[in-house]
């Protein structure tokens, strides 16, 4: 290139990056229904005090254009014209909701941080994850490829995801979680309904069942391990025929046909029913079980 | 050394050239020690193993039929190698003890020094060795799941658990 | 605004990792150690490697017969909550992965999610394969039918759940 070109090329008000501010607002209702979708690269979703929809962020060009708008009771926000053949990490958005909100997250590729909500929140994605830490009243997480990770103590929650792992801790009430081959780790929790199921992941349980509750815990492959309340009081249904059942509590009787033991811990009360085809059972007295999410180490440290 | 004396080098010491042999030797043991040091996380252990590998190639060599690079023969021979001889152990770790613990995922016990900075190698000997071993194969070696469960006998959902936890023990103690 | 940090644990190590040095050369030679064990190349090691892959074959086909021992073992019937086999079920629900597999080659997913759906159904189906081997071999066993059960109704679930996502 001449020297001239190039001085001229140098001259001309071409950002080398061409990224867009955001900063939309809107009033809506405390309980309103908010719709996201198809945001990239990383979205912080915070539930706050005011009664209010804002997003403020930088986009890349090629991430297209924010739509944003509605009513005070339903509010959608979103992109549209994404260059869908490059891939947009550099994105960053911070959207806030009110607390009670009801939200509907759905993007192909969108890592969420979500903290402060207690109304309801769905996330729907290909290949996004989840980083969730608080105590929303439902959520529903699923992804095809992302890992999901949850810290607090939400009602009910449902978890579905193919190869991505799954971390829960703190948990209450109602859970349930499906992979196909990403693990299930909970820490913990104290819940009154878990059904957890994975084809070749692996299962590891850590915490609480309230007295009548239930956990199930099904994989093809993997291996299940439940650390339990010494003291806990539960009727097992354990089946692992190729790969066994150890036990730290006392249990009575023996296998029967096709591995499948069937017995009582404690004065029972709680029902936990654990299968593998080919993986082992190990039940473990876990003493220290914490199921307060604000103890340390219950939640704190997760990532950052 | 280049690839064509390699070569060459290859297929003297497949003829029984021990000297051919030690050129071999001193041109990949770097490589080689490198992998059993990840993998191993203990120096005297990884010497141990490098000096296996070595061995079991010299075994093996009339074998080899050039379909790979001999590097690349090599390096999967001392994989092989360093995972036999650690297998018992890794599939006790990988597949019952590591897996079930989640709270080890928030409270890693890595850098025996706070404030001191730590580079990669440093805080992969503080991994749990089964996890180690998942991170080093799948995100330093670049196998994938399905040939880590292959290689070590466990579930490919148990490999990604433990490269999860892995990365994530890994960072906090790279973020120190 | 939330500050800048990798979305993840692997994006944050990535750089680490690419400054690892590949080759670390070890704090001593190690050259006569290994020389002193070479065995002159003279010696055959043709009877060895036969008698070490027939061992290995042993062994395959002994671990592979113990496992089937334990699936199919005999002995006393413990009472199992599990319905009974219900064969025609199964094919019901075979049937509904088969066409949902279907309706989602036709659709317009992106390579990449094919590529991560095709995957995990692999994972799937030969969950699904094993299961059924194992209960054809102990057909009245309740617990392999409840596994078989559940690995089609997953399949029906992953890939109803592929048919929610997202097309962008």
């Amino acid at each position: 290139m001449r020297p001239a070109v190039l001085l001229l090329a140098l001259s001309l008000p071409v950002p080398l990056v061409a990224q867009q501010r955001v900063d939309r607002r809107m009033a809506v209702s405390s309980t309103a229904a908010i719709r996201i979708n198809d945001l990239v690269g990383m979205v912080r979703l915070v539930g706050w005090d005011r009664d209010s929809l804002v997003v403020v962020g930088e986009l890349p060009a090629r991430a297209g254009q924010l739509y944003f708008g509605g009513s005070r009771d339903a509010a959608k926000l979103g992109l549209e014209g994404t260059d869908t053949g490059s891939v947009v990490s550099s994105a960053t958005l911070e959207v806030r909701v009110p607390r009670r909100a009801r939200v509907s997250v759905r993007a192909a590729m969108v890592s969420l941080d979500a903290d402060g909500l207690e109304g309801d929140l769905e996330f729907i994605t290909t290949a996004g994850r989840l980083h969730l830490e608080g105590a929303p009243r439902t959520v529903t997480a699923e992804t095809l490829d992302g890992n999901v990770e949850v810290a607090g103590p939400v009602a009910s929650l449902r978890v579905r995801t193919a190869g991505g792992t799954v971390v829960l801790r703190g948990v209450r009430g109602d859970l349930a979680v499906t992979t196909v081959s990403g693990a299930i780790l909970i820490g913990g929790a104290r819940i009154a309904r878990a059904r957890l199921e994975t084809v070749s992941g692996e299962i590891a349980w850590k915490g609480a069942i309230e007295r009548g509750g239930t956990l199930d815990a099904l994989t093809h492959s993997g291996n299940i391990e439940l650390r339990l309340p010494p003291t806990l009081g539960a009727d097992l249904e354990l089946s692992a025929p190729a790969g066994g059942i150890t036990s730290e509590f006392a249990l009575r009787g023996k296998p029967g046909a096709s591995g499948t033991l069937r017995t009582s811990i404690g004065d029972g009360g709680s029902a936990i029913t654990a299968r593998t085809f080919r993986g082992q059972i190990s039940l473990i007295k876990q003493p220290e079980v914490d199921t307060n999410p604000a103890a340390p180490g219950g939640i704190s440290g997760t990532s950052q | 050394m280049d690839p064509d004396a390699l070569s060459l080098e290859v297929r003297r010491a497949q003829a029984g050239d021990a000297d051919a042999f030690a050129a071999l030797y001193r041109a990949h043991v770097g490589r080689v020690h490198a992998v059993c040091l990840r993998l191993e996380g203990d120096p005297a252990a990884a010497e141990e193993r490098t000096q296996d590998v070595f061995v079991r190639a010299w075994d093996r060599l009339p074998g080899f039929r050039h379909e790979s690079a001999f590097g690349t023969w090599l390096h999967r021979l001392a994989v092989n190698v360093v995972l036999a001889h650690r297998r018992t152990e890794w599939r006790r770790d990988l597949r019952v003890t590591v897996v079930a613990e989640p709270e080890l995922l928030e409270s890693p016990r890595l850098s025996p020094d706070p404030g001191i900075g730590v580079d990669l190698d440093s805080a992969m000997v503080k991994l749990p060795p089964g996890a180690r071993a998942v991170f080093v194969l799948h995100d330093i070696e670049g196998y994938g799941h399905a040939e880590i469960a292959e290689m070590t006998g466990i579930a490919e959902g148990t490999s990604k658990a433990q490269l999860f936890r892995a990365r994530r023990l890994l960072r906090k103690a790279l973020d120190r | 605004m939330t500050s800048q940090r990798p979305d993840d644990d692997e994006t944050f190590l990535r750089s680490h990792i690419s400054d690892l040095p590949q080759s670390i050369e070890p704090p001593r030679n190690l050259w006569p150690q290994i020389e002193a064990r070479l065995t002159p190349r003279a010696r055959s090691r043709t009877r060895p490697v036969l008698l070490r892959l027939a061992a290995a074959i042993a062994l395959v086909a002994l671990s592979s017969a113990v496992t089937w021992s334990l699936v199919r073992r005999s002995g006393p019937v413990v009472t199992v909550a599990t319905a009974p086999v219900d064969r025609a079920q199964l094919a019901r629900l075979a049937r509904a992965g088969d066409v949902m597999k279907e309706g989602l080659g036709s659709s317009s997913l992106a390579p990449e999610t094919r590529a991560i759906l095709a995957r995990n159904l692999v994972v799937i189906d030969s969950a699904i394969a094993e299961s059924q081997r194992a209960l054809d071999a102990d057909p009245g066993s309740p617990v392999l039918a409840d596994l078989l059960r559940a690995a089609h109704r997953q399949r029906v679930e992953f890939l109803q759940q592929a048919a929610r996502l997202p097309r962008s």
